[in-house]
């Protein structure tokens, strides 16, 4: 954390607890302040809760309890949240319809994805 | 005491040869292997963001300080694990299926078995969620690492599927049998989809349609049956589910059964 002197807020959403330790420490690393959530449902309790907004969602889509498709359906209901970028992260190829700003497969190329967050965090 | 046995298990076919759906047999077994894929990019990704990540810290101008350096690459080993232990369960759809299991039976404390197995799980969970009910020691005969296994894997179903809601695992025994209770309060498994849930390369969880192999359940049945012990499952959909595992306490090598293959 740099005490709000941080480049941006993401909010990281993956079930797979060592993923989300590794992703953290890097966008940590590189000045970005984290938030965290192990499945959508959490994510989406964190964004009706937490104002600002973050800069960025990075979104697995294999979660249980909710799946980061119905999360994005869920998102885009709600007209605030609706507004945050999604970069999606994920071991599968079938991601249409997901509208997401991105979509990196695991394992994840690293600098791709710091240069979509930096795009969003500017 | 140590030994060594084979089990001749039931083998691919499900019922009479002639009722064997080859069709539904060779989309199934597509959409495991496509699962496969899925579960090993997961700790390979882990993995490998976690040695990008320690790269880029050591070879900036912040290095991390050698305890960190542990840290991380404890947390890098325990991917290898995941990815280790995902390809033996690989190995044993093979094993199975071709009826040699191997079973290696010792002495050994099931109880420091099972709590080593929930202490290495309860990362997975939320904070509290397990809780262990079982007596201070029980000494038993059997094979440790299927005994572990079976643990394992029903604890790792329950996390999967228990809506982060509280489970319970409890040890119990009488004179012949040790119990394993394994119970959670999460999606729980529709009436019709109980029997199916034990079957090769079958995922009923509609939430989470390719988290698992899908052979998870069929493997933990098999080796189980290798073990001479039985599995029963109670659920209500929705309101969770109940995985019982009976195991005798002496797995003597003459009560399993030559292998016929």
């Amino acid at each position: 954390m740099n005490n709000g002197r941080h480049k941006g807020t993401i909010l990281v959403v993956d079930d797979d607890r060592g993923a989300m330790e590794a992703l953290s420490d890097i966008l940590e690393y590189e000045g970005y302040h984290v938030q965290r959530a192990q499945n959508g449902l959490q994510a989406l309790e964190h964004l009706r809760e937490t104002r600002p907004c973050p800069n960025l969602i990075v979104l697995d889509l294999l979660m249980p309890v909710m799946d980061g498709w119905e999360f994005r359906m869920r998102q885009k209901e709600d007209p605030e949240l609706a507004k945050v970028p999604v970069l999606v992260v994920t071991a599968i190829a079938a991601t249409a319809g997901l509208d997401a700003v991105g979509v990196l497969r695991k394992p994840v190329d690293v600098d791709a994805l710091l240069r979509t967050v930096a795009r969003y965090c500017s | 005491m140590k030994d060594q046995s084979e089990f001749p298990s039931g083998g691919i076919a499900q019922g009479e040869p002639g009722e064997v759906d080859l069709e539904a047999e060779l989309k199934a077994r597509d959409e495991f292997l496509s699962a496969v894929a899925h579960e090993l990019r997961n700790p390979l990704n882990a993995l490998h963001l976690t040695l990008e990540g320690l790269i880029r810290t050591q070879s900036g101008n912040t290095p991390l300080a050698p305890e960190q350096v542990v840290s991380r690459v404890t947390r890098a080993s325990t991917q290898v694990d995941r990815l280790a232990a995902l390809i033996d369960v690989l190995l044993d759809v093979s094993r199975i299926s071709t009826g040699r299991l191997q079973l290696q039976f010792e002495d050994f404390d099931a109880a420091a078995v099972l709590s080593a197995v929930v202490a290495r799980l309860k990362d997975q969970a939320s904070p509290s969620q397990i809780s262990l009910s079982m007596p201070p020691s029980l000494i038993i005969q059997g094979d440790r690492a299927r005994y572990t296994q079976i643990a394992g894997s029903l604890l790792s179903n329950a996390i999967a599927f228990g809506n982060q809601r509280p489970i319970e695992v409890r040890l119990e025994s009488d004179a012949s049998t040790i119990r394993l209770k394994v119970i959670d309060h999460g999606i729980g498994i529709a009436d019709a989809d109980q029997q199916r849930i034990f079957e090769r390369f079958q995922k009923v969880a509609k939430d989470s349609p390719t988290i698992g192999f899908g052979i998870g359940l069929w493997v933990t049945r098999e080796v189980v049956r290798a073990l001479d012990g039985e599995i029963h499952l109670t659920s209500k959909l929705g309101e969770g589910s109940t995985f019982v595992v009976e195991l005798p306490k002496l797995n003597l090598v003459a009560t399993t059964a030559p292998a016929t293959k």
